[in-house]
């Protein structure tokens, strides 16, 4: 934990939707990805994962289905809808556009 | 998107503990699979347990935030949504009030008209398998339906196969002294039935019991079952009265039962009923009853009606001379409790009453989308920000939300309003009893479906155009003047479709205020004024003429004796209130041809106190007595009808006397014409054929009479005075239902009255929310384009150019509306034609009046605003932005 960081607000929605692009995974899954690619730099717990997924099935961007883990747990499995895809892209464009903005004004301040 | 939300909010609510467990099967499995690594690496369980609990902290916990996302989140964004409209809306109070009130106006004119119309049309039959309930008839050889004769009744009861219950149905009035042996009597209206009659409805006494089947027997029948409105009133809703004995007409009647409570029996007129016994040697000849029945279950309408068929034609070739061509009828009773006026006036007015929603809704819509344009700068900040676009359009749409609610509750407020001034503007029973009028969940449904389809409208385009993708929506909030053309096209249009939708409702509105001036106005062939009439329903039952005929005399002098009484006359059919019998009549001149002719019988007075104008010849009076040669009068009508060379004095015709009881007709007697009188409207104000003969009561007396009297000051006070009167002659003699004749004549025309108060009020609403949309609208229009006016002020531009330049602006799609509707309103014509009285479908005045009026409003409205832009500054206008 102490060598986690926050993630800045809203990006765990970006960083699911970009790892379920890849293929459909359960939850823990998904958090061990995070980690992992982050060099342990993200760690995401139970308590910002799950109310995470839960709003993306809410807005209709993932869709979760009863399925089973590598190791034989009863695990929900998500993936990415047709919608979730477009969404993607749109967030990520506007990532980066976020990304640059805020780059531009940080190099300002230099 | 919203709808499948909502779905899934539902789903939630009703599958609240299945989705529960789903979540909570998915969090452990997160846990179990952390332990289970932890435990791959030699941790024991518990320990594992305890590890993954340190790092990730407890499941209930993660569970928490997770509904926090789902229903919550929704509920909170809501609230948020809610405070900020509202916030928004107390800032524009103008806007706010005019909005509301809009809302209020249409959906409570919606809330009072749906609930008239489910009571009348919607609502079925209360009874239980009204399918099975019939209305029985006499059919004449000249016509659809008569009344029945006694004699074929009781034929048809004994002969029939079809029915489960059957009844024949009377009424009148009876007194009752509260006090025995003295005090004022009490009018109750009576129903006479056969004992089955309460089977025939599949209703129970609340207490006690109806009528046995044999109760109808005469030397059975004194038993009375009342209704539980008499039951209360009278009896202080006292359960032991049954059983005890009431004073009717002077005569002892055992209680027998109360009916139930707040039904259709308590909205019937009919006070208390009681058995009907047919008298020994019943009439064939002289037709004065109804009948109900109830199909046996699995009989069709149409084998009852032949079953009845053949009963009848079996009569008819019994007594030809009497019955011949006569047959029998059924009616589904259910078809005839509405009629088809009251129908056609109801869909109208409740096409009516969604127009005006439908225009209010048009003109919010055009207000929001102005208004939207004002904030275009705010929602394109908020999306720049990154507000999604659902996220603009549902802040949007929960404004629009709050205002319809507000709209509603008020609404609800005018609804009741409403109603309650349309039950005050009826008169009392004026709907059948079967109708139940109650502003109750049905209609409460109706009102949310309605408040929800207002938002819905309201709000839906002005916030999708409003929430255009941000870069589009900063460009437009430019200073461009030609900008928002898209969004004065959709104006433009909504203004047309309101002003034609508008003005088809005012001319049906302009029709129907015509028809009631011409109805209020209509010669009736009597002075109104000044005159009180009632029923004077003899207490006692006598088949000796003289005693009638005194008894009469004495009442008539009694009456006659009161200060201020100039005249007073008996009559069998009150003024406004029918002609009394429709009699079978023959020309002397051609005996073999039945003719049929409206037969009022009067005592002399009669005339005088109408002040009915004479034609040709006399009047009837004293000279005409009992010894006397029989001698009637007659009106133009008659003589139209009957003597196409126009000349009637001194002609006889063949008519039966009435017999005194009235159970029967006596001899055929030709009756010398003596005078021709104006046409008496004896049928209510509206009827067209009255056809009548006046013949006196001296030579022919008779029960079930009125009483009419000329007042000298005001009738009304008369009323008392008359009544204390009769009451002098006879202690248990009551007037029943005293008004003044005026007071008949609005009874009759009530109904018109209401049905043209409220379609003249949506349309005069439709318009005025019309022209408010042209004065918004031009408003707009004025307020963006201040500095295109202002350059044309300082290049030189007169302000009648300007004002002109504006009311080009706005006339022009009102005028196209104005065609429409007029298109509109020669349809609508014709489809009301039925509630038309003496007024044409296409009437040039009314469409002229109409749409001058409504030009010269929507002219008004334009003028406010042209004039506003008209003088314009130029200087504080180039300053503008």
């Amino acid at each position: 934990m102490e060598k986690s960081a926050n993630l800045p607000h809203g990006t765990l929605d970006l960083l699911i939707l970009r790892i379920l692009e890849l293929r459909p995974m359960h939850g823990v899954a998904i958090a061990d990805r995070i980690e992992q690619t982050t060099g342990g730099v993200f760690v995401v717990g139970p308590g910002s994962l799950f109310p995470s997924l839960h709003r993306l099935a809410e807005r209709g961007w993932i869709r979760g289905q009863w399925g089973e883990s590598e190791a034989g747990h009863r695990v929900k499995v998500y993936e990415l809808t047709a919608r979730g895809r477009r969404q993607l892209e749109e967030e990520k464009r506007h990532w980066r556009r976020v990304q640059t903005a805020v780059n531009q004004i940080l190099a300002e301040e230099l | 998107m919203r709808l499948d939300a909502l779905w899934r909010l539902l789903r939630r609510l009703a599958g609240r503990t299945g989705e529960e467990r789903e979540l909570s099967d998915e969090v452990e499995a997160f846990y179990a699979i952390h332990m289970e690594r932890e435990m791959a690496r030699g941790v024991p369980r518990d320990e594992a347990r305890r590890r993954v609990r340190m790092k990730f902290g407890a499941p209930v916990k993660a569970m928490e935030s997770v509904r926090e996302v789902r229903v919550g989140a929704s509920f909170e964004t809501f609230l948020a949504d809610l405070r900020y409209s509202a916030r928004m809306l107390w800032k524009a109070p103008g806007f706010t009030f005019f909005a509301i009130l809009t809302i209020a106006l249409a959906l409570g004119a919606n809330t009072a008209i749906f609930t008239l119309v489910d009571g009348v049309l919607f609502r079925g039959l209360g009874y239980a398998e009204p399918e099975r309930m019939v209305q029985l008839w006499e059919k004449p050889p000249d016509g659809l339906r008569n009344s029945i004769a006694p004699a074929n009744y009781l034929d048809w009861a004994r002969l029939q196969t079809s029915f489960e219950a059957m009844a024949a149905i009377s009424g009148g009035s009876m007194s009752y002294l509260p006090v025995e042996g003295g005090g004022e009597p009490l009018s109750l209206r009576a129903g006479m039935v056969s004992a089955p009659y309460f089977d025939v409805f599949g209703v129970r006494a609340a207490l006690g019991r109806t009528f046995a089947r044999d109760e109808d027997q005469l030397g059975r029948e004194k038993v009375v079952v009342l209704t539980h409105r008499l039951w209360t009133s009278l009896m202080g809703a006292d359960a032991r009265a049954v059983g005890r004995e009431i004073l009717l007409d002077g005569q002892r009647y055992t209680i027998i039962g109360v009916l139930p409570g707040a039904g259709e029996f308590d909205r019937n007129s009919t006070d208390l009923w009681i058995p009907l016994a047919f008298p020994p040697n019943p009439a064939r000849n002289y037709h004065s009853y109804g009948a109900m029945a109830r199909l046996k279950r699995g009989v069709t309408i149409e084998q009852a009606r032949a079953d009845l068929s053949a009963i009848a034609a079996g009569i008819a070739e019994r007594y030809p001379d009497i019955k011949k061509g006569w047959g029998a009828t059924i009616d589904r009773y259910a078809d005839r409790v509405i009629n088809d006026q009251s129908r056609l006036t109801l869909k109208v007015l409740l096409w009516a009453v969604v127009a005006v929603l439908l225009i209010g809704c048009a003109n919010l819509t055009n207000l929001l989308m102005a208004r939207a344009t004002l904030r275009q700068r705010e929602i394109g900040l908020r999306m720049a920000l990154g507000a999604r676009r659902e996220r603009v359009v549902r802040m949007l749409l929960t404004e629009s939300l709050l205002l319809s609610v507000a709209g509603a509750v008020a609404g609800l407020a005018v609804g009741h309003g409403l109603l309650l001034w349309i039950r005050n503007l009826l008169p009392p029973f004026h709907f059948p009893p079967e109708v139940a009028i109650e502003l109750d969940g049905r209609v409460l449904m109706y009102l949310a479906a309605a408040t929800l389809f207002t938002c819905v409208a309201v709000g839906l385009v002005p916030a999708v155009r409003a929430s255009r993708p941000a870069a589009d929506a900063l460009r437009e909030s430019s200073r461009s003047v030609t900008g928002a053309r898209g969004q004065l096209v959709a104006q433009q249009v909504f203004i047309g479709a309101q002003v034609a939708v508008a003005l088809v409702l005012l001319v049906g509105g302009g029709l129907l205020v015509r028809s009631l001036q011409k109805a209020i106005n209509v010669d009736v062939g009597f002075d109104s004024n000044g005159l009180v009439a009632a029923y004077l329903p003899l207490p006692f039952d006598s088949p000796d003429e003289g005693v009638v005929s005194q008894y009469i005399e004495r009442i008539l002098e009694e009456v006659k004796s009161v200060p201020g009484i100039r005249e007073a006359a008996v009559t069998t059919g009150l003024p406004f209130r029918g002609w009394g019998d429709g009699m079978p009549m023959r020309l002397a001149e051609r005996p073999e041809e039945e003719r049929g002719t409206g037969f009022k019988i009067i005592s002399p007075g009669y005339f005088g106190a109408l002040g009915l104008r004479l034609k040709a010849g006399r009047y009837l009076d004293a000279r005409d007595t009992k010894s006397t040669p029989p001698v009637v009068v007659v009106n133009e009508s008659f003589v139209r009808r009957h003597y196409p060379d126009g000349k009637a004095i001194g002609r006889r015709i063949l008519v039966e006397k009435i017999l005194v009881t009235r159970r029967g007709l006596g001899p055929q007697t030709a009756w010398e014409i003596v005078g021709v009188v104006a046409d008496e409207k004896g049928r209510g104000v509206e009827s067209l054929t009255d056809v009548g003969t006046y013949a006196s009561f001296a030579q022919n007396p008779v029960v079930g009479l009125g009483l009419v009297a000329r007042a000298g000051g005001d009738p009304a006070a008369a009323i008392r005075p008359m009544a204390q009167a009769v009451t002098r002659v006879e202690k248990t003699q009551v007037l029943d239902r005293p008004r003044t004749v005026n007071e008949w004549k609005a009874q009759a025309l009530a109904g018109r009255r209401m049905a043209t108060s409220m379609l003249t009020g949506l349309g005069v609403l439709a318009m005025l929310l019309a022209c408010s949309g042209i004065y918004g609208v031009l408003s707009f229009v004025t307020a963006r384009r201040t500095q295109e006016f202002g350059i044309r002020a300082a290049l030189g531009a007169s302000r009648p150019a300007l004002l002109r330049l504006v009311l080009s602006g706005g006339t022009a799609p009102v005028m196209v509306g104005l065609v429409a509707g007029l298109g509109g309103a020669l349809a609508l014509g014709r489809f009301i034609r039925a509630m038309l009285f003496a007024t044409e479908p296409v009437d040039p005045a009314t469409l002229a009046a109409v749409s001058g009026l409504f030009l010269a409003v929507a002219l008004a409205a334009s003028l406010v605003p042209a004039w506003r832009a008209s003088s314009a500054d130029p200087m504080t206008a180039l300053r503008h932005e």
